[in-house]
This record gives structure tokens, C-alpha cells and sequence, in this order.
């Protein structure tokens, strides 16, 4: 048999059979959709983990909060950690003062009730360097200066603000038991504008932010007994390793459990975990998606051979041999794999298009608002066509059963009753 | 001397069915030459259809020995008796089994495309071999299409279409009125004089085996007469 044949054999009997070979195209094809929908999301999301993971994560910085207001946290705080951590082991020590402020552009009515991050542009950008980027005007390789500010990109288009304009904010300066004393406002120079990021940190949305200089920050929110207060520490060691290893060194030694200190790789290792169960449990169901692809084919097949047993005996008879009968049966489910192959893939580019548009993907990995990633599904051309010949594989392999069976078909028996 | 297209020597066939033991055949000897028109006549059961699976090279004997142009078929395996039954036997079946889902001409076509031959050769050839037959206008009927007589001239075109040089044929007109069965005896006749093509013909029509010049009678697995009518 010329090898063309096969295919134009198998071809007219798939054209004579639309219905049925229709129905195990469907079955491969919603499988193909699956794993493409499930390939693209893992890929997204982890493309997504990855970038939170390089900034939101700088795994070689934690975090001194007082989550219970047990303890004030000032800039003796700052001095203490200093002085009790070993030198060699860290690269900065800073304090960010976090408020949230009524902000609108000058000479403009619109506001937006938004938080305010107090910090040295001069330690931060080194904490997440990745985000300390500028769309518009220029971020300083220094501090900001007193009257400056740097605004997060959503906040900057919903305001409509440029880099060079200023803004007003205005804030509250409450007492320690949170009545407000007085109110301050100021206008600011924005100097710069992020761009967008789509990263939370520390509870602050980065997009929707206000950066402004540590000193201003402490005049606009704390009352003048209380100058020194801030929100929280970041420290900078020289690894991850050292990160983790004096988190409980500062919250437990130097503090008595009164402070929480989280380091970042600590969050990160979480976030690893539950991406690595993430992406096993959807490999999982992609191998299932492929193992019900072939059982499709193969069951579709088998029902096939049996009906087809007469006609397998009539060619044997004719002279057809085991091995020809054996290829035409492969051959038709290779088919049947190719057609669902390329419907599903179709199907699976549009179910791909609706997740994404939907959003459905973002808001199923805003973890309880700590961990907050924008993702969107992303097709991997490369992987596709590596699943894809699985399918192909599996679909084969899983039809050698049955076109196995059908090169058996003895034809005396095959062709003994009517 | 002529060629002995079929010789079956000391031939028995035992089929075991569990603890049963059927002999289908015992000790069968036969010799066909070629352009021969053979018929075998037996009542059922007698082992008419066992034989020709013999000769066809779709069964094994038990006991003795089966050639074809002078070849054992012990000594020939599974792809080897695939490829004789392609080259050198034609099948003709009662019950004609035709590719339901081919047409006519696709279903003419089987063998030559078995043998490797192009496509324009096998559609023009299986043309031709439908004109023989008178189908040429029905080349394009699926089987359903077509009426039993119909179905077995396909078959037949079918079975002529490599070119055999042994045409087997298990009852070719047992499903078909005996005006239509006529109507094929007739046609194979004419094949076997115009193409001196070797013809056996399983019956157990009388009428039917009358029409060949050599009758072989069957009885319980046993040729009981050979007869060969003086022209
Ligand atoms: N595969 C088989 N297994 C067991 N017994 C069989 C088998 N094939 C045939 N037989 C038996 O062998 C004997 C001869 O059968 P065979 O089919 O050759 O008869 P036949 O002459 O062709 O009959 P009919 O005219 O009914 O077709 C019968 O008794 C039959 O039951
Ligand atoms: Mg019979």
C-alpha cells in the first residue's frame, strides 16, 4: 500500500462516518480546549508570581510592622536595629510613615481619598528597584525633596495630573487615641510618575500611591509630641538567608513577640508553594485531559473495529496484511487527534480571550488582599505544541488497543456468519 | 504438461471445539490445472467452504499439504499468504461483502490500491473492469444502492481486478434468484474462456455445477466423485 492511501482510505471512511468521528473530534477538541485554557492561565500566573516574586518579594528584606498597636514604632526603633543587628549582614535600615490623605490636583475639586507612603527615595529604590521606574518626568537618584512628590500611575491618570503640576493633600494628625487634632494641607510638586505595576506592598496599591518625602510625611500626620512615629521598618540584608534566619531574632529577642517581623522571602515561600501545588494540581488535569482525549478516541475506536470486523475479514481475504490493517486504524485515529487538535486549540485561543477579558483570573489570585498579582493567561506557542503532541502520542498510543485488535480480525471468522 | 495451479495432497481439517473434534475434511487429494472450471457440490456441512479456505490460503490443513503453482503453503507466512492471496487468488463470496461505505468503483479499486498501484491506473482499470461486468453506469452506487445480482458482479470485478490467476468462489449465486445466479455462472464462464483464468465454484446447486465441466462431489469430508464432463 502506497502511504497516501492510508489517508485516503481512512479519509473516506471519516467522511462516511461524520457524525461519530464529529462527536470523538468534539471529545478531543474540549479536551485540547482545556489544556490550552489551563496551559495559558498557568503561564500567566506564573509569569505574574514570578515579577511579584523579583519586586513585590525583595527576598532579602523584612519587615518590622506593630499589627496590634501594642507598641509605637518611632525612629528609636530605626537606632535599635542598628545597633543590634550585625553590620555585616544588612545594607539599609529605613522607616516608611504610612497615612492616607485627601489628594486632588490644584485648583481642581476632584479628591481621591488615598495613602500616602513617607520614605527615603534613597532606600527604597533599592528595595524594589524593579518598581522605581519612571513613565513620566524623572525619580531622584536621591531623596525627595521636601516639597516633592511621586505619584502611582493609576492615581496620576485618575487625577489627571502630569509630572511638573502639583497637588493638594490634605491630612488628618490624630493623637495616639486616633482624635484628629488638626487638619494640614499642603501642595506638593510631583516630580514623577511610576509606571503602572500592578503590586501591592505592605498593604499599600502602588498604582494608586502617593510618595513623598520622610520628613514632610512626619509634619503632615503626626502630632508634635509624637514627631517620630512611623508605620513600619523596612531592613535590606545582604541575602535572603539572613532575612529569614533574624525575623525571629528581632521579633522575638529584641522585641518580646510586641512587633511582627515578616521577612519577604518568607511570603515568597509561601506564595512558591502554593504556585508549585498550583501548577501541579492543573498538571494534573491536563494529564487528565489527555488521558480523555485518548479513552475517547480509543472507545470510539473500538466500537469501530467491532462494526467494521466484515470489512477488516473481506481485505484480509483480498490480501491486505496485519500490518496495513494495523496502520489504517492508527492512521484514522491520527486523524481524529489532528482535527481535535485544531478545533480545541481554536476553541481553547477563545476561551482564553473570555478569561482574560473577564477577569476571572485576577480576581482568583487576590489572596485575601495580601498577596495581590495582576494576572493575565499567556499562550506559549512552544508549549502548545508540545502538549499538543502528547495529545497526538496519547491518542495513538491509547488507539494502538483497538487497530491492534482489528489486525487480529481473522477473516474465516471475520467472514463465517452472515 | 500444464501447470497444476492447486494440489492438495493427503489434506485433512480438524476444527476442535473444546473436547468435539469436527473433521471437516479427510484426506483430501486434488489436483486443479490451470484454466480449469471447477465446481464442488456437497450438501451442507460436508466441507465445501473448509476446502476453499484451504486453496485461498485462508486457513491451515491439519494434516497434509496445500500448493498453489507448485508452492507449499507450510513454508509461507503470515505476509507471504497475504501477498498470494493479493497477486494470485481471487475471492467471490456469498454474501458478497462489499465495503458498505465505498462505492463500486472504490470498492474495485481495494486490491489495486492493496498492491500499491497509483490511483489513475486503479480508477481507469476498475472502469474497465466495471464495463465487464455492465456496471459502468453504477460506478458511483454505494452497495445499498445496488441490487444483490449488482453487488456480486462488483465483487466479481473486484476479485479480477490484480488479475488472479485462481478465482475462488463460495457460492457466488446462493443469495440470488436463479435467473440473476444464471446471469453470474454465465459471467464467470466467460472469464474463464476469454482469460483462461483457473475457476472453482463452491455449490450445492446442481444446476450451477453443471455448467463447469468438472464436478467435484463432497460428502462428509470426503471427495466421493470427480468427474470431468467430455466436451
Ligand atoms: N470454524 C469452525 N469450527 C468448528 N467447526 C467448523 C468450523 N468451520 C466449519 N466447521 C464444521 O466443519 C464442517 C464443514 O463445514 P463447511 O463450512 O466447510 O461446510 P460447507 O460444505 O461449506 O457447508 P455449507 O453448504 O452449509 O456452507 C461442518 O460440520 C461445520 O460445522
Ligand atoms: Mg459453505
Amino acid at each position: 500500500m502506497i502511504f497516501s492511501d492510508y489517508f485516503g482510505y481512512a479519509f473516506t471512511h471519516i467522511k462516511n462516518k461524520k457524525a461519530r468521528v464529529f462527536l470523538t473530534v468534539l471529545g478531543v477538541a474540549l479536551s485540547v480546549m482545556a489544556m490550552v485554557s489551563i496551559i495559558s492561565i498557568t503561564e500567566g500566573f506564573g509569569e505574574a508570581i514570578q515579577l511579584a516574586l523579583n519586586a513585590q518579594f525583595s527576598t532579602d528584606t523584612l519587615v518590622v510592622v506593630d499589627p496590634l498597636g501594642q507598641t509605637v514604632l518611632t525612629l528609636k526603633d530605626v537606632d535599635l536595629l542598628k545597633s543590634r543587628l550585625p553590620s555585616t549582614n544588612y545594607k539599609r535600615v529605613t522607616p516608611v510613615l504610612i497615612f492616607s490623605a485627601e489628594v486632588s490636583r490644584v485648583g481642581k475639586a476632584e479628591s481621591v481619598i488615598t495613602l500616602v507612603a513617607g520614605a527615603s527615595t534613597n532606600e527604597i529604590r533599592y528595595v524594589w528597584p524593579i518598581l522605581y521606574v519612571a513613565e513620566e518626568g524623572v525619580l531622584p537618584q536621591g531623596d525627595l525633596n521636601p516639597d516633592e512628590v511621586i505619584l502611582g500611575n493609576s492615581l496620576a491618570k485618575r487625577l489627571n495630573v502630569h509630572a511638573g503640576d502639583m497637588i493638594r493633600i490634605r491630612s488628618e494628625v490624630k493623637d495616639l487615641q486616633g482624635k484628629v487634632i488638626t487638619t494640614i494641607t499642603r501642595d506638593l510638586k510631583v516630580i514623577g510618575i511610576l509606571k503602572l505595576s500592578g503590586m501591592n506592598l505592605v498593604g499599600v496599591d502602588v498604582d494608586s500611591s502617593v510618595i513623598m518625602n520622610f520628613d514632610t510625611s512626619r509634619m503632615m500626620v503626626n502630632p508634635p509630641d509624637l514627631r517620630d512615629k512611623i508605620s513600619l521598618i523596612l531592613v535590606q540584608f545582604n541575602s535572603p538567608k539572613f532575612a529569614l534566619e533574624l525575623q525571629s531574632e528581632i521579633q522575638d529577642n529584641i522585641y518580646g513577640g510586641k512587633v511582627r517581623a515578616v521577612a519577604f522571602a518568607a511570603y515568597a515561600r509561601a506564595v512558591e508553594n502554593v504556585v508549585m501545588l498550583f501548577n501541579s494540581l492543573l498538571l494534573s488535569l491536563i494529564i487528565i485531559s489527555v488521558v480523555i482525549a485518548g479513552v475517547g478516541v480509543m472507545n470510539t475506536m473500538l466500537t469501530s473495529v467491532r462494526e467494521r470486523v466484515k470489512e477488516i475479514g473481506t481485505n484480509r481475504a483480498l490480501g491486505a496484511k496485519s500490518s496495513e490493517i494495523l496502520t489504517l486504524f492508527l492512521v484514522e485515529a491520527f486523524i481524529i487527534a489532528v482535527l481535535g487538535m485544531i478545533l480545541g486549540t481554536i476553541l481553547g485561543f477563545i476561551s482564553v480571550f473570555v478569561i482574560d477579558k473577564s477577569n476571572l483570573l485576577q480576581s482568583a489570585i487576590n489572596l485575601g488582599g495580601v498577596i495581590y498579582i495582576k494576572a493575565s493567561p499567556k499562550i506559549v506557542l512552544q508549549n502548545l505544541i508540545i502538549w499538543n503532541l502528547i495529545v497526538l502520542f496519547a491518542t495513538l498510543a491509547f488507539s494502538y488497543i483497538p487497530a491492534r485488535r482489528a489486525s487480529k480480525v481473522e477473516p474465516i471468522i471475520a467472514l463465517r456468519y452472515e | 504438461m500444464i501447470k497444476e495451479v492447486v494440489k492438495l495432497e493427503n489434506v485433512d481439517k480438524i476444527y476442535k471445539l473444546g473436547e468435539v473434534e469436527v473433521q471437516a475434511l479427510n484426506n483430501v487429494n486434488l489436483t486443479i490445472r490451470e484454466g480449469e472450471f471447477v465446481s464442488i457440490l456437497g450438501p451442507s456441512g460436508s466441507g465445501k467452504t473448509t476446502m476453499l479456505n484451504l486453496i485461498g490460503a485462508l486457513d491451515k490443513p491439519t494434516k497434509g499439504e496445500v500448493y498453489i503453482n507448485g508452492v507449499s503453503l507450510k513454508k509461507l507466512n503470515d505476509k507471504q499468504l497475504a501477498d498470494l492471496r493479493l497477486r494470485t487468488i481471487g475471492f467471490i463470496f456469498q454474501a458478497f461483502y462489499l465495503v458498505p461505505w465505498l462505492n463500486a468503483l472504490q470498492n474495485v479499486m481495494i486490491p489495486m490500491m492493496l498492491l500499491g498501484k497509483p490511483p489513475s491506473y486503479r480508477k481507469q482499470r476498475a472502469m474497465e473492469l466495471l464495463k465487464v461486468v455492465g456496471l459502468e453506469k453504477r460506478a458511483y452506487h454505494k452497495p445499498t444502492e445496488l441490487s444483490g445480482g449488482e453487488q456480486q458482479r462488483v465483487a466479481i470485478a473486484r476479485a479480477l481486478a490484480n488479475e488472479p490467476a485462481l478465482l475462488l468462489a463460495d457460492e457466488p449465486t446462493g443469495n440470488l434468484d436463479s435467473k440473476t445466479g444464471a446471469m453470474i455462472v454465465d459471467l464467470l464462464e466467460k472469464i474463464n474462456k476469454e482469460k483462461n483464468v483457473t475457476m472453482i465454484i463452491v455449490t450445492h446447486n446442481l444446476e450451477v455445477a453443471e455448467r463447469t465441466r468438472r464436478i467435484i462431489r463432497l460428502r462428509d469430508g470426503k471427495i466421493i466423485a470427480d468427474e470431468v464432463k467430455a466436451i
